[in-house]
């Protein structure tokens, strides 16, 4: 029997992907280089004002986050790229296409999380990248702006969990099942978006871990077009 | 014969409510089968069952020889499915959502998708979204027909569609059947258009399967008669009557019953003689005779 490639079928997803990201996909990003610019601006006003000491200073000793939009730049982008990729994936019986085609549903599935997955990384390693852009500009030491990096971390882990909530919601049609997931997912985020200060979450590599099971989370509410209920 | 699908008393219930209540019925390869019944009927649940989105509380339900519930990829290779109402990806434009199927199909047949889809006259990049309910149904039946499955299943695939495009779906469906010879099981409640298309019908009505057999051997042993309507008001269904349908001055009884058992059962229920005398069976197409065997209300 003929066959076709995973390869193929992938290709295929993602360019289903583009076509439903396409146009909107930019607001997370365009909205992080803003907070960028704003961050930029804010060290920059200290400086100018009061001087460089004074900039050290607040960051050592007040640990004061002028940068906290990013958290919600990364939080915010995840929910949007999962609302972009999964309202119209779901809405109007349409998962009932995806159980149609004839290769495991795992493979459409998993591809569709990981370019979603993959797009929240990218925001992430933009905010990253950009967010060490503007603290170069500062010629601040590694003792300071690594922690600061840092910071960003489990803000992009929650990033990357408010996607996978949010997709899950949207597949899941069963209304008690839908509120305990967004219940646990705001559990996780509040947890992850909790900072008081730079670099405040040791050992990241295990809250991380934990959440690995969201990765799941949209496989398990899609297959309730299984049991009718969509 | 090969039995492409197989149901032996299907069971299923939303809840406590049954709604098929033990359904038995082959769609045996080659030919166009209709699955009939008024909205409500079960005939969306039947098919939900047999593309594995529900699973039956009891009973058997077998599609190209696998367990519903389980159908392997490769099986549903071979499964064209039209979802009522004609759901589709409609973010995506004509010619993008005939590049993403191409790519799970190895006997994808592109032109004749383009065949059918250059015939509603719009551009390429139009998003399926913005088409008409029958300018997405061609679209669909494209999608469909491109697959070259072995078997198509068809739900309601006359929701929202008017006569003209019911008419050039059929028409184009009729003609692929021909060439490639593909099975079809289609549910709908609408019956026109439908009376020279079909080779096997089954009525379902709440539930049960109540005809299983050709349009010309169901035309041919149901009838009806028409009496006056106050010799109706005697007459109660029995065994022989099926459906009595009232109107303002006649009403029509509808039953396998054929004219001279009819009358004797009509002289049991005291009838009027000079009624009797003159009852005639009416020529009825398979629209009448569906109205009369489910009935109007």
């Amino acid at each position: 029997m003929n066959t076709v490639s995973q390869k193929t079928i992938f290709r295929a997803v993602l360019l289903k992907e583009w076509v439903k990201l396409r146009i909107l996909v930019w607001v997370p990003f365009l909205l992080m280089i803003a907070f960028l610019i704003d961050t930029y601006m804010r060290y920059k006003g200290i400086v100018a004002l009061h001087g460089a000491s004074a900039l050290w200073l607040d960051l050592m000793y007040k640990q004061s986050i002028a940068f906290l939009k990013l958290e919600w730049v990364l939080i915010g982008g995840g929910i949007w790229f999962a609302c972009l990729q999964f309202l119209p994936e779901c809405s109007h019986k349409r998962l009932r296409l995806l159980f149609h085609l004839p290769v495991a549903h795992q493979l459409p599935i998993y591809s569709m999380v990981g370019v979603g997955l993959l797009v929240t990384g990218v925001l992430f390693l933009g905010a990253y990248g950009g967010f060490y852009a503007v603290l170069s500009r500062f010629y601040l030491p590694a003792e300071l702006y690594v922690p600061m990096l840092k910071t960003l971390l489990p803000w992009g882990l929650a990033g990357t969990v408010a996607y996978c909530v949010t997709a899950a919601v949207i597949a899941q049609t069963d209304i008690v099942r839908k509120l305990a997931l967004v219940f646990l997912g705001y559990v996780y985020i509040s947890f992850l978006s909790e900072t008081n200060g730079f670099d405040a979450f040791e050992d990241l590599e295990w809250y991380a871990l934990c959440c690995v099971p969201w990765i799941f989370a949209f496989e398990a509410a899609a297959l309730g077009v299984k049991e009718g209920r969509a | 014969m090969n039995d492409l699908i197989v149901c032996q008393d299907l069971r299923f219930g939303y809840g406590k409510k049954e709604v098929l209540h033990g359904l038995n019925f082959t769609v045996e390869e080659g030919g166009i089968v209709g699955l009939l019944g008024r909205n409500g009927a079960g005939k969306s649940t039947t098919i939900n069952i047999l593309m594995g989105f529900l699973e039956q509380t009891s009973g058997k339900c077998s599609i190209l020889g696998h367990p519903s519930y389980s159908i392997p990829p490769d099986a549903r290779r071979e499964i064209g499915l039209l979802h009522e109402g004609f759901i589709q990806y409609d973010f995506m434009s004509i010619e993008g959502i005939e590049k993403y199927y191409a790519a799970f199909y190895p006997q994808w047949n592109r032109d004749l998708y383009y065949d059918l889809v250059s015939r509603i006259k719009v551009p390429y990049s139009r998003k399926i979204t913005r088409l008409s309910c029958g300018q997405r149904s061609q679209v669909t039946l494209g999608l469909i027909l491109a697959q070259s499955p072995k078997l198509m299943i068809l739900d309601d695939f006359s929701m929202g569609l008017d006569v003209g495009y019911r008419r050039l779906f059929l028409e184009f469906l009729r003609d692929y059947v021909d060439t490639y010879k593909t099975t079809v099981l289609l549910t709908s409640h609408v019956i026109q258009e439908l009376d020279s298309f079909l080779d096997k019908i089954l009525f379902i009505k709440e539930g049960e399967i109540i005809y299983d057999g050709t349009k010309e051997a169901f035309l041919s042993s149901f009838y009806a008669y028409t009496i006056p309507i106050e010799e109706s008001k005697k007459i109660l269904t029995c065994k022989e009557i099926s459906n009595i349908e009232y109107g303002n001055k006649y009403a029509h009884i509808f039953g396998y019953t054929e004219k001279e058992a009819m009358q004797r059962r009509l002289h049991a229920f005291g009838v009027h003689e000079r009624v009797l005398n003159t009852l005639q069976a009416d020529s009825l197409n398979l629209e009448d005779a569906f109205v009369g065997l489910m009935g109007r209300y």
